[in-house]
């Protein structure tokens, strides 16, 4: 064992606070190192030092001592036994006191909790007041206004420099708001025209609308559109806008009864996604299905395009996939197969979105 | 140790006469334990009393978790440490006090050791003590003085054993060389 080991450990070998094992060890060294035993032998006379000036009871004035403290004793007791005493120690042993104690304990963490709430809320605030798109969207409350506020969006969203244009070249596109409202306001593309073009939105347009989520009705949710052929008038779909209350929740053995395609739905979807519910819209040969993983919703809209709704293959095929970059990108991808017409909306990447379409056609 | 817990619980019934037979018990360990924190007499009277006031007023919230002497022991040390704070201004103007006291004890002493032969030394070993930082004074008189092991140090000043030792250490090397001249 080293000098410099043994010297830190002499104070509790000294006390006798090490195991037998590191004391012989000690012990051993000792009778070696002539400096580490005149180190031992100067905490033992240290030890000595001060163990002599504490010797002497005679010192302690005794004789008075308890007849001082009996006096401060009774001072005490009397004190312990008045009113106000009594509240002070019952509230610092109570209750109370526990709950005062530890309401002290956690002042500064609901401060700052606090703090930090409020920047963020400021943030989102900012945000919002800066984001007119998302003013006009919020607006939106059922369907018998959304003509006004999909008239505003498109004010604040859509290049007019094509608005005259003749109804032919007037393309029509797919319309999400609120839940994925960043993914909006993107024109389908048409066959003949890659560039962007501006839009118009007419009641005869919206072809479902819901909310994504079910507690929250009456909020504005989805209009699917389905792209118009160029050369086709504008009737793909029923005047009356579908609301909320015409859809209804069914399991998935009546979801298949209840349409004439075949429904792909299959219970779970990468990453993580759960099939939460299955919606049909009443009147409509088309299926609305819920995925959620806990955080973010999936809609999957599945639709026949052989019925009577007229829903030309045709007029799926140049659903297009488009996005939003930003704090919450939702994505749409659109395609058909076979006679069913598939839109997924979700905030996944494109990649996962893709991803999600090949898991839906496998189990076609 | 029996005989606390039956004075214990006739202190919470209110028993004045219990509690003083306690104070009997313990009076002279936390007399001693007092002085060599504040480093005088005249405060050590008052303060150790002060200790008795307080242990009395709690006596109800005492549990029994830890025995008697160590609940009284914790209590000295902070009514100890707290009167040092707040004595700290006028600590210069007590210097005097304190080396008249303690040279009047040392006329008083019977049992000197062979070793020491002079009240030279014993003030030079007080002035060591009273030097040493206050929490290295604290464990000193706790191990030395009190003879206490490093876990009941540790449980009553409320820091690891790794702490007592290395303090323990640290308070024997400052007063070796501070009484070199008396270490043959």
């Amino acid at each position: 064992v080293r000098c410099g080991k043994v010297k830190k450990m002499l104070g509790a070998y000294l006390d006798g606070e090490l195991t037998d094992k590191k004391a012989s060890k000690i012990e051993q060294h000792l009778m070696e190192c002539a400096s580490c035993s005149w180190e031992l032998k100067s905490f033992r006379k240290v030890d000595e030092f001060g163990q002599w000036v504490t010797n002497g009871q005679h010192l302690y004035p005794w004789e008075d001592y308890i007849a001082n403290l009996h006096e401060k004793l009774k001072k005490a007791k009397v004190e312990q036994n008045s009113w106000i005493f009594c509240i002070y120690d019952r509230f610092r042993y109570s209750m109370l006191g526990f709950m005062a104690y530890w309401f002290r304990k956690l002042i500064p963490g609901f401060a700052f909790a606090l703090f930090v709430a409020g920047i963020f809320l400021g943030i989102n605030y900012i945000r919002n007041d800066t984001n007119d798109i998302s003013q006009n969207f919020s607006s939106v409350k059922t369907a018998d206004n959304i003509q006004q506020n999909v008239s505003i969006a498109k004010a604040n969203s859509i290049s007019h420099e094509n608005q005259n244009k003749p109804e032919s070249q007037k393309l029509i596109f797919n319309f999400y708001l609120k839940e994925h409202k960043n993914a909006v306001i993107q024109q389908a593309s048409h066959p003949e025209q890659t560039a962007q073009k501006s839009v118009e939105i007419k009641d005869d347009d919206v072809l479902y609308y819901d909310t994504i989520r079910g507690e929250r009705q009456g909020e504005a949710g989805l209009i699917l559109r389905a792209p118009r052929r160029s050369n086709t008038p504008a009737q793909v779909s029923t005047p009356q806008a579908k609301q909320i209350a015409d859809s209804h929740s069914l399991n998935l053995e009546q979801a298949i009864k209840s349409v004439t395609f075949k429904v792909a739905a299959p219970q779970t979807l990468y990453p993580g996604y759960l099939l939460e519910s299955i919606k049909k819209l009443e009147g409509k040969n088309c299926l609305h299905l819920i995925y959620t993983n806990g955080i973010n919703t999936l809609s999957v809209f599945e639709q026949s395009m052989t019925n009577e709704e007229k829903l030309h293959p045709n007029d799926f095929k140049e659903y297009i996939i488009y996005s939003k970059e930003g704090n919450d990108p939702a994505n749409i991808i659109g395609w058909n197969s076979s006679e069913v017409s598939f839109t997924i909306i979700g905030n996944e990447d494109f990649p996962k979105l893709i991803n999600i379409t090949r898991e839906i056609q496998e189990t076609i | 140790m029996e005989n606390d817990v039956l004075l214990i619980k006739e202190c919470k019934a209110g028993s004045i006469t219990a509690f003083e037979e306690i104070v009997k018990i313990h009076r002279e360990k936390i007399y001693k334990l007092v002085y060599h924190i504040i480093g005088n007499f005249e405060d050590a009277d008052d303060v150790s009393q002060e200790v008795f006031i307080r242990a009395y007023r709690s006596v109800k919230t005492f549990r029994g978790d830890a025995s008697v002497s160590t609940w009284l022991r914790k209590i000295a040390i902070n009514v100890s440490i707290n009167h040092i704070k707040r004595e700290s201004k006028h600590q210069k103007n007590r210097e005097f006090l304190i080396d008249e006291d303690f040279e009047s004890l040392l006329s008083d002493i019977h049992e000197i050791p062979d070793i020491i032969e002079t009240k030279e030394l014993a003030l030079k070993i007080n002035e060591s003590i009273r030097s040493l930082s206050l929490n290295e004074r604290i464990i000193f008189v706790l191990r030395v003085q009190q003879g206490l092991s490093y876990q009941e140090i540790a449980d009553s000043v409320g820091c690891s054993q790794g702490t007592v030792m290395s303090r323990l250490s640290r308070a024997r090397k400052k007063l070796r060389d501070k009484l070199k001249n008396y270490i043959v």
